[in-house]
């Protein structure tokens, strides 16, 4: 085992404002002072307030240390401070540990006695571990001015255009041709443009003739490799060749699809799927003495079925209520488990609904269907009434039945997806890192996912998301060199037995493969000189440093460079 | 009644378990003294050997903390670690040892009351149990 007895540790004492005078009287800092390769102690108020650690540095130079300990706070509470520590020059941030007296002892320690040994103890100990500690260097990688953009629908392109019209030259890769010829997408808007055919258009006409901006179409995805400021795409183009693009990042932007909900449907035309109403009430406008009315007198909207957490269809259903009962004297009955009105403006409608005399009803069991002289009949209990303590079933009669299609996430986006190295959830929409602090940021970092792919939303929030990525895109690649600290997972070539599990564990991708070991240590004597091996290798500029991967190795080949397997075993040995 | 106090080893990771054992305190709960915290990266961090070395040095009890299931900050931290707690049951068994000396349990970043109240009943059950036959 590495000997532990080295280093020269300065000892800061944060009074944190007065909080932690009771336990930090004349003993403990006798103790403190006292303990194995300490050699100096300085007190402070309270260290975040009055301005950090730089003001000790003088001290430290004089006492030469080259490690530090803080008695006080939780970690959590200085590391923010320790970036600053770095710029000084005197200290390394890697090369500081915390006692955290406060939060874990003092405030969790009712008996003042017991309180002040584990103090002692704490610091102790983390004084011993302060002695295993290793600087941790910083390094810089080239970012190039580039992204690149794969997916073929309105986000895609609304992506792409920002990048470009912010001048960095982006591609754009798409396995259909030409691009924007399926306008499917201009149906899932909540509140679209004027005229949504010309702003597709317009965006299309801008994609093809944009200088900043690369189209490929007909375009495959093949292989995905690299680190952010310098990934390499592999495409294959419609002739046949493969090409590798460099680029800085890449965004993700596909759609979702939707399929209709065959089992109702007994293969009668008098189901009407949801997105065919708009045109169902195109062809037959008000006023048109030839069409009979009496084509349908009686319409059901059946929500919920399937999609039942997605409003979208809940306004839809409402709006093209309105629609039948305002302008073509329908009755109108909408079916559904809750009214979801959280989109803009659906509250207003549902109630303009109510009030032209569109009939909601609430089910927990879903309505059965059954044909009834040629019309549909359905048996829906309810559950209003079930409330009252009585509990009857409805029965409707329509003549048609409106069912909303069942979103899907893409066969297409899914492989997308993998080849990216994005997760997916159960049932296959593309997982970014956090929904709340990274909504378009996947977990590899310099990957971003956007649109429909992540979850069916309407069309103005996935170009919502379009442009969060493409301010996020901006942001990375306008800075010439990304800074990094090695505080990463780190391979040691010659013990990798090449069993692929810190690979396939990593959740950042950020592990490789690369011929680069020059010794082996499975290698039988005397075979393999001269020989280069493969091994895993850590990208440090895609490694979180959290150290899954470490957890993993069946051989030790790999260690933590800011915890090292060594300093547990040095914090668990007493 | 003797007066054995028993020595818990906590791995916290980072993210969840950490977080909730500083809060514990400002929460009104309590910790025992005779708790030991090895802060983590993630819970996927810890592995065999980790456990094995604590129990080795003598620790009555080895809690290792993780995010909730679904929830690991690293997506595969908290899945990874359970897999090493299982073949570390097997092992005690094999030799002897009681396997709630050892359990992997779920925190989230804000329940200290949790964190607190887990240690705690953990604690009352290795008063219960004695002191580690290994000690």
């Amino acid at each position: 085992m590495k000997s532990t007895n080295h280093g020269r540790i300065g000892v800061v004492v944060d009074h944190c404002g007065g909080a932690l005078s009771s336990l930090l009287d004349e003993d403990m800092i006798q103790y403190v002072a006292g303990l194995p390769q300490v050699v100096s102690c300085h007190h402070d108020e309270d260290l975040l307030s009055s301005g950090g650690l730089e003001k000790f540095n003088d001290r430290w130079k004089e006492t030469r240390i080259d490690r530090l300990v803080i008695v006080g706070a939780s970690p959590k509470v200085y590391e923010a401070s320790f970036r600053r520590v770095r710029e000084t020059g005197r200290l390394n941030p890697y090369m500081i540990l915390v006692a955290n007296v406060r939060e874990q002892v003092l405030w969790a320690i009712c008996d003042t006695e017991q309180a002040k040994q584990k103090a002692k103890a704490l610091v102790a100990e983390t004084v011993r571990r302060a002695g295993c500690l290793q600087p941790i260097g910083r390094e810089k990688t080239d970012v190039s001015r580039h992204v690149a953009v794969i997916g073929d629908g309105v986000v895609a392109m609304k992506a792409a255009l920002g990048l470009a019209d912010a001048k960095i030259p982006v591609t754009l890769v798409t396995d259909s041709h030409p691009i924007g010829e399926d306008m499917t997408e201009l149906g899932h808007f909540h509140q679209g443009p004027a005229d949504p055919r010309g702003w597709w258009g317009e965006m299309v006409e801008r994609v093809k003739s944009h200088p900043e901006l690369e189209l490929k179409t007909s375009t495959d995805l093949r292989d995905f490799e690299g680190s952010f400021g310098d990934f390499q795409l592999t495409i294959e183009t419609p002739g046949g060749t493969l090409e590798t693009i460099r680029t800085s990042a890449v965004i993700l932007a596909m759609g979702y699809e939707s399929a209709p909900q065959r089992e109702a449907i007994f293969g009668s035309d008098r189901f009407v799927p949801l997105s065919q109403v708009a045109t169902m009430l195109e062809t037959d406008r008000p006023g048109q003495v030839d069409r009979k009315p009496a084509a349908f007198r009686t319409v059901g909207f059946v929500l919920d079925l399937v999609n039942e957490a997605f409003p979208i269809d809940s306004a839809n259903a409402i709006r093209h209520a309105i629609s039948l009962r305002r302008d073509h004297d329908c009755s109108v009955y909408v079916l559904c488990r809750d009214v979801k009105v959280s989109l803009q403006g659906v509250e207003a409608q549902y109630r303009r609904a109510r009030e032209v005399g569109v009939v909601f009803i609430k089910y927990d069991d879903p309505p059965r269907f059954s044909f009834v002289n040629g019309q549909i009949n359905m048996d829906v209990k309810d559950v209003s009434s079930r409330m009252r303590g009585d509990e009857y079933t409805l029965s409707i009669c329509a003549d048609r039945v409106v069912l909303n299609e069942r979103f899907l996430s893409s066969k297409r986006s899914q492989t997308l997806a993998k080849a990216l190295g994005v997760p997916l959830d159960r049932e296959g929409y593309a997982m970014v890192d956090n929904p709340q602090f990274g909504p378009v940021k996947a977990s590899r970092r310099g990957v971003f996912v956007v649109g429909g792919c992540r979850y069916p939303q309407p069309m103005e929030e996935a170009l919502t998301e379009a442009e969060a990525a493409v301010l996020e895109a901006k942001q990375l690649v306008s800075r010439k060199e990304f800074g990094y600290d090695l505080a990463v997972a780190e391979v040691d070539p010659a013990k990798c037995a090449l069993c692929l599990t810190c690979a396939r564990v990593c959740p950042h991708s950020a592990i490789t493969i690369d011929r680069y070991a020059e010794k082996n240590i499975y290698a039988t004597d005397g075979y393999g000189r001269e020989m280069t091996w493969d091994a895993a290798r850590v990208l440090p500029v895609q490694c979180y440093g959290r150290g899954i991967c470490v957890g993993s190795c069946p051989t030790k080949a790999i260690d933590l460079k800011h915890q090292t397997d060594h300093e547990i075993s040095v914090h668990l040995t007493a | 009644m003797t007066s054995f106090v028993p020595r818990i080893v906590a791995f916290c990771c980072d993210k969840s378990a950490y977080v909730a054992a500083d809060r514990a305190g400002r929460l009104g709960s309590s910790l025992p003294a005779s708790l030991e915290i090895i802060r983590v990266p993630c819970a996927g961090r810890v592995d065999v050997i980790h456990v094995l070395q604590a129990i080795e040095q003598g620790a009555d009890g080895v809690l290792v903390f993780a995010c909730h299931e679904d929830n690991c900050h690293s997506l595969t931290g908290n899945r990874v670690v359970q897999v090493r707690i299982d073949r570390v049951h097997r092992l005690m068994e094999e030799i002897g040892l009681e396997r709630e000396r050892l359990e992997l349990r779920h925190v989230a970043s804000t329940n200290g009351a949790k964190f607190a109240q887990i240690v705690e009943r953990k604690f009352q059950e290795l008063e219960t149990l004695g002191p580690s036959p290994v000690r």
